[in-house]
């Protein structure tokens, strides 16, 4: 026995144990290669506690948090509030669809298949008429059934730093009534970068989203389907990526935000940069953020076509855990909804409302973020119909079972801004991958 | 003594039930653990390799369609390459700095070794986001604190973000700054086990220090050396969150490594089937690799 044991003992002395880490290390790893991630969500809530899960940036999450408190103290039921990041709140929704452990509540970005058919009615809400809520952003299905109501309506938009044009002396517009085309910014960035000395004339969200508001201000209507359900994109959509593309030049834009994901809000708020064209979201964050220069949103150029591009800024549902549960959310969700708590909301949080008849009033100090919401509040009204086309849109093809699970807009016209490909190379394998996820009878 | 050898006889029955259910008892528990996370998500990824499951719902059985499909596919063949060229730049740097460190870390003539040992340990600790952020300070492009020096002394921004070849060289120098601590350890350990009789002996024949180190410190330490070769490869064939933080596999799909494209296919366009077959061949890589390293090895050893 004892020989027996040395033995062991000397084998693994002089080696076995190198011998098996190898192994137990290439185990290790092609495990954790195939792991999926977990879900620690907590859900299923009752009359008296619901989970509602929410995605924001700093800032935006004050309006939901001032309101479960406030709802806490009337009604009793404790909303545990959960912001979830946003890279991965998709896979994480439907992670939870999955295991059966969705929250009650969600704002969420979009409609997806696999949760569509949990969520309860909104109805009662939607179409309650003392709430004046904006019917052309609701999502319905086929039948009426309200399936989620905006928290917000938001849309993306420009922001310059003003010091530097005062600096330079050039002048910008300030009334959407009277607004600039793409051209004229761009000549005006450039004028200002150069008398200046900042380092590039914008910074442009690497987001499919930012640069279908471009295309459409330049008379393009990116990707849409026609009636047999194809994907494709017209002549101003490629000149007006052509011309993206082209303003990736190092000077104009920076080339690291669109090819190795560089932050263009970072970049802007260092002062060092002239125009930054992102969304409305950003304005509660800078209200208190920069400080070091002064900011101010523009009216968004027209090229000929005045728009954006217009989505709800959240999508409010409420899933159908349990019975209690369900009226539970829907009692909170009706309550949301009533004017002066969703006005509270919007004011807090730093919303452009859904509902109409309100004035919030909101508590910027920033004179700059004041003028921001005016400006938002007055351009909405004005922009084209285009502009809500593919916020309708994901609606529509989520209800037929269809989702846009990855947008190739930004790898594709990275790729394009790194010279592996043109820029209409890029729209052709963009065109093939939406027709890959919805196209055929969407 | 006598009268002991038959109770000898008498008593290994309990020894052995003692000396045998309790490291089964021990084990059992990482035993579990290692089957419930780590086999059973295995074998459930190689059954996924052979479906067209998406991650959602039914699947079908596909065959072998998979990995026809992973081995016609270039942006596969381009992302493996990538990845290659990666741990062939991450794997020499990081065993030479961290040999390097080691040998004057316990040199008898260094001092502040301990402050030394944390210093050089601290950037394995922190999480390869966290390193990829401090990077990108560094050498980001538009705004890093390298291009500000060098503008500020007159020269021209240098592209270490939109230069494919320069995105992944920053990489590799954040990846060994983050790993040398970790490496330096193992080192320090094996150099501290060979006999300073050795040493002492090359001396006394005249040997100097880099002679001392050659024939001496290199051979003896041979079998930590192939650890450290063998995490670090590894390491380096898996890398992802590194890349993630310092230039999202970019500029372009340029710098796409192994890990973000299994990543992609299967959690971001749903092709859990597909992104199992490619992370199976990944995991075959690993394997061929560590046979490899076994076999050297046995072979150092023999010698």
């Amino acid at each position: 026995m004892t020989n027996v044991g040395a033995r062991r003992s000397r084998r693994l002395g002089r080696g076995g144990i190198r011998r098996l880490v190898p192994l137990a290390a290439v185990a290790t790893a092609g495990a954790l290669l195939l792991s999926a991630c977990g879900s620690d969500s907590g859900s299923g809530g009752t009359s008296k506690s619901l989970t509602f899960w929410i995605s924001t940036v700093p800032g935006q999450d004050a309006g939901w948090k001032k309101m479960v408190a406030q709802y806490k103290k009337e009604a009793g039921v404790d909303v545990k509030l959960v912001n979830v990041p946003y890279d991965g709140y998709d896979a994480k929704l439907r992670s939870a669809a999955q295991a059966n452990s969705l929250p009650d509540v969600a704002s969420v970005p979009k409609i997806d298949p696999i949760w569509a058919n949990k969520l309860i009615d909104l109805g009662s809400i939607a179409n309650n008429k003392s709430n004046k809520i904006n019917g052309n952003f609701v999502a319905k299905d086929s039948s009426g059934k309200v399936l989620a109501i905006p928290s917000d309506v938001t849309a993306s938009g420009m922001f310059i730093n003003k010091s530097l044009f005062e600096k330079a002396g050039v002048d910008y517009p300030t009334s959407p009534d009277k607004t600039w085309t793409w051209t004229e910014f761009i000549k005006a960035a450039d004028e200002v970068r150069e008398k200046t000395n900042a380092k590039y004339s914008l910074t442009f969200d690497q987001s499919p989203s930012r640069l279908r508001a471009m295309v459409y201000e330049m008379g393009g209507k990116y990707v849409q389907a026609d009636d047999s359900g194809k994907f494709s994109v017209d002549a101003a959509t490629k000149k007006a990526v052509n011309t993206f593309v082209g303003w990736n030049d190092d000077k104009t834009m920076p080339k690291s935000v669109w090819t190795s994901g560089a932050d263009p809000s970072a970049m802007f708020q260092s002062g060092d940069v002239v125009a930054y064209w992102s969304g409305v979201w950003q304005v509660a964050a800078y209200a208190e953020s920069i400080t070091k220069f002064e900011w101010a949103s523009v009216p968004t150029p027209a090229q000929p076509v005045q728009a954006s591009d217009v989505n709800s800024g959240g999508m409010t549902v409420g899933f159908n855990n349990n019975g209690d549960a369900a009226a539970a959310a829907e009692k909170f969700l009706s309550w949301l909804y009533e004017p002066a708590h969703y006005q509270a909301l919007c004011e807090a949080s730093g919303f452009l409302p859904v509902e109409s008849g309100l004035n919030p009033k909101y508590p910027f100090k920033s004179e700059a973020a004041q003028a921001a919401f005016k400006l938002y509040n007055e351009s909405i009204p004005l922009y084209d119909p285009v502009s809500g086309y593919f916020n309708t849109a994901q609606t529509s093809w989520a209800l037929k079972g269809k989702t846009l699970t990855e947008d190739p807009t930004k790898v594709e016209l990275g790729k394009a801004i790194n010279g592996q490909q043109s820029a209409d190379k890029a729209l052709e394998n963009i065109v093939a991958g939406y027709n890959q996820q919805l196209g055929g009878g969407s | 003594m006598k009268n002991r050898a038959p109770d000898m006889s008498v008593s290994p029955p309990r020894r052995r039930s003692k000396y045998t259910v309790a490291p089964l008892v021990l084990v059992a528990g990482n035993v579990v653990l290692f089957g419930l996370f780590f086999v059973w998500p295995a074998v459930i990824g190689l059954v996924y390799s052979f479906t067209n499951y998406t991650g959602i719902g039914a699947f079908q059985f596909v065959g072998l369609d998979n990995y026809q499909n992973l081995f016609g596919d270039s942006i596969f063949y381009s992302a493996l390459t990538r990845t290659l060229l990666y741990t062939v730049l991450f794997v020499p740097l990081n065993f030479v700095l961290s040999l390097l460190i080691a040998n004057v870390l316990v040199s008898k003539h260094a001092k502040g070794v301990s402050v030394a040992r944390v210093f050089f340990f601290i950037p394995w600790l922190l999480s390869p986001i966290v390193v990829g952020v401090l990077w990108r300070w560094l050498f980001g492009e538009n705004f890093g604190l390298v291009n500000e020096v060098i503008e500020k002394l007159g020269g021209s921004a240098v592209p270490w973000q939109s230069n494919a070849d320069l995105s992944l060289i920053v990489v590799v120098v954040a990846a060994s700054w983050a790993w040398t601590g970790f490496s330096m350890l193992l080192f320090i350990a094996a150099i501290k086990n060979v006999p300073v009789s050795y040493y002492e002996a090359a001396s006394l024949d005249g040997a100097g220090p880099w002679r001392q180190f050659i024939s001496i410190t290199l051979p003896s330490i041979a079998p930590t050396s192939f650890i450290v070769i063998l995490l670090n490869t590894i390491h380096g064939m898996k890398e992802y969150p590194l890349f993630a933080s310092l230039n999202n596999g970019g500029p372009g799909t340029s710098n796409n490594l192994l890990v973000q494209y299994i990543y992609q296919t299967g959690f971001k366009s749903g092709q859990i089937g597909y992104a199992s077959a490619a992370s199976f061949v990944l995991m075959l890589i690993l394997m061929v690799v560590a046979i490899i390293q076994m076999m050297v090895n046995r072979r150092v050893e023999n010698r």
